[in-house]
């Protein structure tokens, strides 16, 4: 036993298997929910709750899960407690908390969309870009998105082999029609007097304000009903540039006062449709004003569905403003909507079921050579492959999704015949009389051969479609290479020890 | 030991098997091309539609074209996955989640656009990975004919698998493929174990190579047989369910076509 673990191909494995598990670093106890991110601005940041605090419970009320954050039932503009690991604070609650959350980490493994459940969208430009335009409309696209929380939001370009662009957006725990009209808005928005523009979304726009005195639902006569329900306004800040404050000024010289009103309104357009027209108040009249006030509403069957659809529609707004607008148009390819309870148990069932698989690899190789001493090591070999594959995953921050499980069955599948050629070059070379060196030699040019055929009938998937396949790949180009070079050398070590 | 003799006698006659196995599945590939104007039928996801995976515990009827979920261990039914291709799916959704009883669902929306242009990648990324791995086999092995028959070997087992799935009506989808190109993988090994011991071990006869091939071989294909049933039998995930089934109606077609196809080549041309 000793002469097998200082051996050196030994230390070699246990060296990668506990480096694996550091990068895993394994928290099978944690629970309940993590504050991730703090919203600038938001009665949450003045409160001084921190990021990283762990949430604990709201208004008295234990919160272990999303599901007991929608049964708490909150009302618009009420002060309510949090209770957080670190302390308790008052906050005003504007229809949401100002901060965002995320279930504690049980590990460092990142699990892929169909495993957390979120929203796939595939988009493709509607003409071709260039490198740089196509890294601009990422850039924007995740200054968009990032309204979800920065965490669990991946945005990436891939190319098929027709070299056609495509951006793949994945968004876990998202709403699939938000993000939808987020990312296919063109998001073209101006504000005009008559045909003169003053300043549009993006770079005029200085800073968009998020907290409660200066943007959310009037306190007084916010809602009201309507012949279909309800209808609440919203209204929210905006601070632009020096320069469209100049232009604003030269605009409004010339207009004529009209009732304590200018005589033209300051129309607002998005995507060249008008969305809201505000009336100028006299005293603005050739001012180099900075400040405005955009104002939107919200229908709903009842109040508290318009106040939601009211706060929706302001921060849609406040989103388009601040990122501007889209350099190049996309459509729409392909929509993914993944519900996480699926992912939850599908989960589980594929760790268990590879568990599962590589038993009874090593029941059948029991059954072959009627020996613990080789279905032992290649049990040890089939465990050790996964920890360490998955250890480089968590390493990488790789999105380990089915396909990727798949790969992983694959690599331990193809491990498997390679430990059988070994074993079979070790059994046959004692009766032979070969050396260990030639026995090793043959084994293993076996297992290059059928190495180098596996990596090249796998680098084609890897540019597939829209890369779908792309995990499966990666992770069975990774989980081979990681047999050929690191367990498969100490495997042949344990039998050749054990005999 | 029998076996080894009745092969060594009738190894022969024994290659009739895997040529009419190779003609059948033709056949029944290009039957299918007749019927529905393509040889193999793709899912949702090589060509184009929907794929809603839905929880419920009510059974559907007939007329959906659905797969059943079911839980690891106590067997307990988790849902459906649906395959839809017209063009109302909203209309569907509400008639499909009142008769099942659920609105937890997922929809997986694919453009036909999307889904050809997929299928294309895909006949070219399999002709890319055949063609570089019969590349990687010449410069390994420095000869034509262990190469081809190798390649062969690879060739057969897909156009016999998809058959197969043709016969059982299982949809090719996109995990399918990756299942094809893993399939390829696994037939090469156990090729190259046959083709490696029977040119290089010059002290023994060729039977006896050829046997202790079999050996190994036979051993490899049947643990990964192994561990794909019990993959299949326990995960309730869809893309693990198609990829256990195909390997191993692969691996089965794979005894074939490397022991008495290419292993009958070897023995022409080695002799």
């Amino acid at each position: 036993m000793r002469k097998i673990i200082l051996s050196g191909r030994m230390i070699v494995l246990i060296f990668f298997l506990v480096m694996s598990l550091v990068a895993i670093s394994p928290k099978p106890f944690a629970e309940g929910l993590e504050i991730t991110n703090i919203e600038e601005n938001s009665s949450a940041e003045f409160a001084g709750i921190g990021e990283g605090e762990k949430l604990i419970s709201i208004n008295n009320k234990q919160i272990l899960s999303f599901n007991d954050l929608n049964d708490l039932n909150l009302n618009y503009g009420s002060i309510i407690d949090v209770e957080t690991s670190d302390s308790n604070y008052q906050l005003i609650y504007t229809g949401e908390f100002g901060f965002e959350l995320d279930e504690q980490k049980t590990s460092n493994i990142q699990k892929g969309l169909d495993l957390v459940g979120g929203v796939r969208v595939v988009l493709k430009p509607t003409m071709d870009l260039t490198e740089e335009q196509v890294i601009d409309t990422l850039d924007l696209l995740e200054k968009r998105l990032n309204v979800f929380g920065v965490s669990d939001l991946t945005i990436r370009n891939s190319q098929d082999l027709e070299g056609t662009n495509y951006i793949i957006i994945e968004i876990a725990g998202a709403n699939k029609e938000d993000v939808l009209n987020l990312v296919s808005t063109k998001g073209v928005f101006e504000a005009k007097i008559g045909q003169d523009v003053v300043f549009t979304g993006g770079k005029d726009i200085k800073s968009v304000c998020r907290s409660v005195e200066c943007a959310g639902i009037p306190a007084q006569n916010g809602c009201y009903p309507t012949e279909e329900g309800y209808q609440c306004r919203n209204f929210f800040r905006v601070d632009i540039s020096p320069e469209s404050a100049e232009r604003h000024g030269a605009l409004t010289d010339k207009l004529s006062v009209n009732n304590g009103y200018l005589d033209k309104k300051l129309d607002l357009f998005l995507d060249g449709e008008l969305i809201s027209s505000l009336f100028i108040s006299e005293n603005l009249k050739g001012s180099r004003t900075t400040s405005f006030t955009i104002q939107g509403s919200g229908d709903g069957i009842n109040e508290e569905e318009a106040i939601s659809n009211s706060l929706e529609q302001m921060k849609e707004m406040q989103t388009l403003l601040i990122s501007g607008s889209l350099p190049y148009e996309v459509t729409v390819e392909r929509v993914d909507l993944i519900s996480a309870e699926l992912g939850e148990s599908f989960f589980s069932s594929a760790i268990l079921s590879i568990i599962l698989a590589i038993f009874g690899v090593a029941g059948a190789v029991f059954v072959r050579y009627r020996s613990w001493k080789i279905s032992v090591p290649i049990m040890i070999t089939g465990i050790s492959e996964v920890v360490i594959i998955l250890g480089f995953a968590s390493l990488i921050r790789w999105n380990l999704d089915l396909a990727a499980i798949a790969g992983i069955v694959a690599a331990v599948g193809t491990g498997v015949d390679d430990q059988i050629v070994i074993t079979d070059e070790v059994m046959k070379g004692r009766k032979l009389d070969t050396t260990w060196r030639e026995r090793m030699a043959k084994a293993f040019m076996i297992i290059f051969a059928a190495y180098f055929t596996m990596i090249v009938s796998m680098l084609p998937l890897w540019f597939l479609g829209a890369g779908v396949l792309r995990g499966f790949a990666l992770t069975t180009i990774v989980g081979v290479t990681i047999g050929v070079f690191i367990t498969r050398p100490a495997f042949a070590k344990m039998i050749e020890t054990l005999k | 030991m029998n076996i080894k003799k009745f092969y060594n006698k009738n190894w022969k006659k024994l290659m009739i098997l895997p040529i009419f196995l190779f003609l059948l599945s033709c056949t029944i590939l290009y039957s299918n091309y007749l019927s529905t104007g393509e040889f193999i039928n793709k899912d949702v996801s090589l060509k184009g539609g929907y794929l809603i995976t839905i929880k419920t515990d009510v059974e559907l009827s007939e007329e959906y074209n659905s797969r059943e979920l079911v839980s690891v261990g106590s067997g307990k039914k988790l849902g459906y996955t649906v395959e839809y291709g017209g063009n109302n799916i909203d209309e569907f959704m509400i008639q499909l989640s009142a008769e099942a009883k659920s609105n937890e669902y997922s929809i997986e929306e694919l453009s036909p656009s999307i889904a050809n242009r997929f299928w294309d990648g895909t006949i070219k990324a399999v002709s890319i990975a055949i063609m570089a791995m019969s590349g990687v086999m010449l410069l390994y092995f420095r000869k034509l004919v262990p190469a081809v028959g190798i390649i062969l070997a690879g060739i057969s087992n897909i156009v016999n698998t998809l058959a197969v799935l043709t016969l059982l009506g299982i949809n090719l989808s996109s995990s399918g493929i990756a299942a094809i190109l893993m399939l390829l993988g696994y037939s090469i090994d156990s090729n190259i174990v046959l083709t490696a011991r029977a040119i290089k071990n010059k002290h023994q006869k060729l039977d006896e190579r050829i046997y202790s091939a079999f050996e190994t071989g036979m051993t490899m294909t049947l643990t990964s047989i192994v561990a794909l049933t019990i993959l299949y039998l326990t995960s309730s995930a869809e893309i693990l369910k198609i990829i256990s089934v195909t390997l191993i109606i692969g691996l089965l077609f794979d005894m074939v076509n490397t022991w008495i196809q290419n292993a009958g080549i070897l023995r022409y041309t080695l002799k």
